[in-house]
């Protein structure tokens, strides 16, 4: 796919993917993210695009996540995610101070031992799926399971991490 | 309150599908968006969740995960078959195969019966599901627990070798074997072979039994005990230590066996799925057996 060919499709696609942005919230801003939408694609493109469509519609869903996060950003107080983190392995020391860090820890844990009630093969799934890349198909064909199988064991991650996010929250 | 929760289903659903890099129905996609603005709101906040806490997924120790053996042929087959008859055959014919579920060692799998019934399989274990609506299990080997609260289900037929369990609105479990089954009840009750003994369980009685035996008899069992492996706990009052090995064998992916002198002692007390994985060797103190190296394996013995 040539920078022309993504052209034509973006230009032919132009009303969809602004009521995409709008129906993300992009509300009086979905023109100029349409834009930014372009520059985006057509300076990232690396090598040929197999779907086109959905190369486009997945940058959009993409910039709207990024739009929405520094919206939400800026619009709550955050919670201490980076104390959080920084208790991971390998990850760059930060010294957040004493108590925060007995905090910290003891939130990571709860998390932890939550995260270990999972079954083994829903983790599996999900990191194939999230970190290492593979479709759905290609996990469902390789372990011999069903799509359904697939999309349960994803759905049961999905919901766990948002429920563990929510109590962090809380906290 | 409600809508919320339809709405975070509605967006999970869509997480599931859009996150797949072979999505590509973006126009339904808009058009669930376009219904109502929180629909957007209920997606995002999903997104944000996932993006946070997946570092915390990543952490994790890698758990080798062993691929359940299924019989993806028949399936395939009956769906052809589906498609190709007519109408009322397709509906009706894929409800009435029966399917095959097995689990790895070490592996816990939650099975849908339809509704709010549940089963749980432990590791190392096969069964099937036939009947209209699959609500005949068939064991064939392991350990099941049986949640059954949804008053709008049918009853629910086990059967394990040639023992015939019927529910009667109950949590209960069952292993096999072998030829031998073991059945606990901790809630509601179960019918043992409803055509003859017709032998009733109650809460905290146990049924142990082998295929071809004449006689039924329940004895008393310990309730926690039941469905403990769904909890990584497995508890005993007075269990042969036969069945402990079994069930440590399907719980830890481990190959633990006993030798028959100490195969019929006792053990009473609770163990750690996860402490006997990092070492078998903690068996010792709490069995009061030996436990050595065997090949691959860990044999316990002892003085009889």
């Amino acid at each position: 796919m040539q920078h022309q060919g993504l052209q034509r499709i973006f230009e032919e696609n132009r009303e969809q993917l602004l009521r995409y942005l709008r129906a993300h919230g992009a509300g009086d801003s979905a023109e100029d993210l349409l834009q930014e939408l372009w520059l985006k694609v057509s300076t990232g493109m690396q090598g040929p695009i197999a779907s086109p469509r959905s190369y486009l519609f997945r940058a959009a869903t993409n910039l709207m996540i990024d739009v929405r996060r520094s919206e939400a950003q800026q619009q709550r107080r955050e919670v201490e995610w980076s104390g959080l983190t920084d208790r991971l392995p390998n990850a760059p020391a930060n010294d957040p101070g004493p108590e925060r860090e007995l905090a910290g820890r003891r939130a990571l844990q709860a998390v932890e031992s939550e995260l270990r009630k999972l079954p083994p093969r829903a983790v599996s799934i999900f990191r194939q799926h999230r970190i290492d890349g593979l479709t759905q198909r290609e996990i469902a064909n390789a372990m011999g399971l069903s799509a359904s199988t697939i999309e349960s064991d994803l759905r049961m991650v999905y919901r766990l991490l948002d429920e563990l996010k929510r109590n962090l929250d809380e906290e | 309150m409600t809508q919320n929760v339809d709405r975070r289903e509605a967006a999970l659903d869509w997480l599931v599908r859009t996150n797949d890099p072979d999505f590509d129905a973006w126009d339904e996609f808009t058009a669930w968006l376009e219904a109502d603005p929180t629909n957007a709101d209920a997606y995002h906040a999903l997104v944000e969740s996932e993006e946070r806490m997946r570092p915390f997924v990543e952490a994790m120790p890698v758990v080798d995960v062993v691929v359940p053996e299924r019989k993806r042929p028949r399936l395939a087959i009956a769906a052809g078959i589906a498609a190709l008859a007519a109408a009322a055959t397709a509906i009706v014919a894929p409800r009435m195969m029966a399917v095959e579920y097995s689990t790895g060692p070490g592996e816990v799998r939650i099975v849908s019966l339809g509704g709010q019934d549940k089963l749980v399989m432990n590791g190392s274990t096969r069964l099937e599901l036939a009947g209209f609506d699959r609500r005949t299990v068939r064991l064939a080997q392991g350990q099941v627990l049986l949640r059954l609260n949804d008053p709008g289900q049918d009853k629910i037929e086990l059967l394990s070798g040639d023992l015939k369990l019927v529910d009667v609105g109950t949590v209960f479990e069952v292993a096999r074997d072998g030829q031998d089954t073991r059945v606990v009840v901790s809630e509601g009750a179960v019918v043992a072979d409803p055509g003859g003994a017709g032998l009733k369980l109650m809460p905290g009685q146990r049924l142990d039994t082998t295929d071809g035996a004449a006689v039924l008899q329940a004895g008393p069992a310990d309730i926690s005990s039941v469905g403990s492996f769904e909890r990584g706990q497995l508890s005993y009052v007075d269990e042969p230590l036969g069945n402990v090995v079994a069930d440590l064998r399907r719980s830890t992916g481990i190959d633990i066996s006993a030798s028959t002198a100490i195969s019929a002692r006792r053990f009473s007390g609770t163990l750690s799925v996860a402490e006997v994985k990092r070492d078998p060797n903690s068996l010792a103190p709490l069995l009061g057996v030996s436990v050595e190296r065997s090949g691959q394996g860990w044999k316990l013995g002892g003085k009889v």
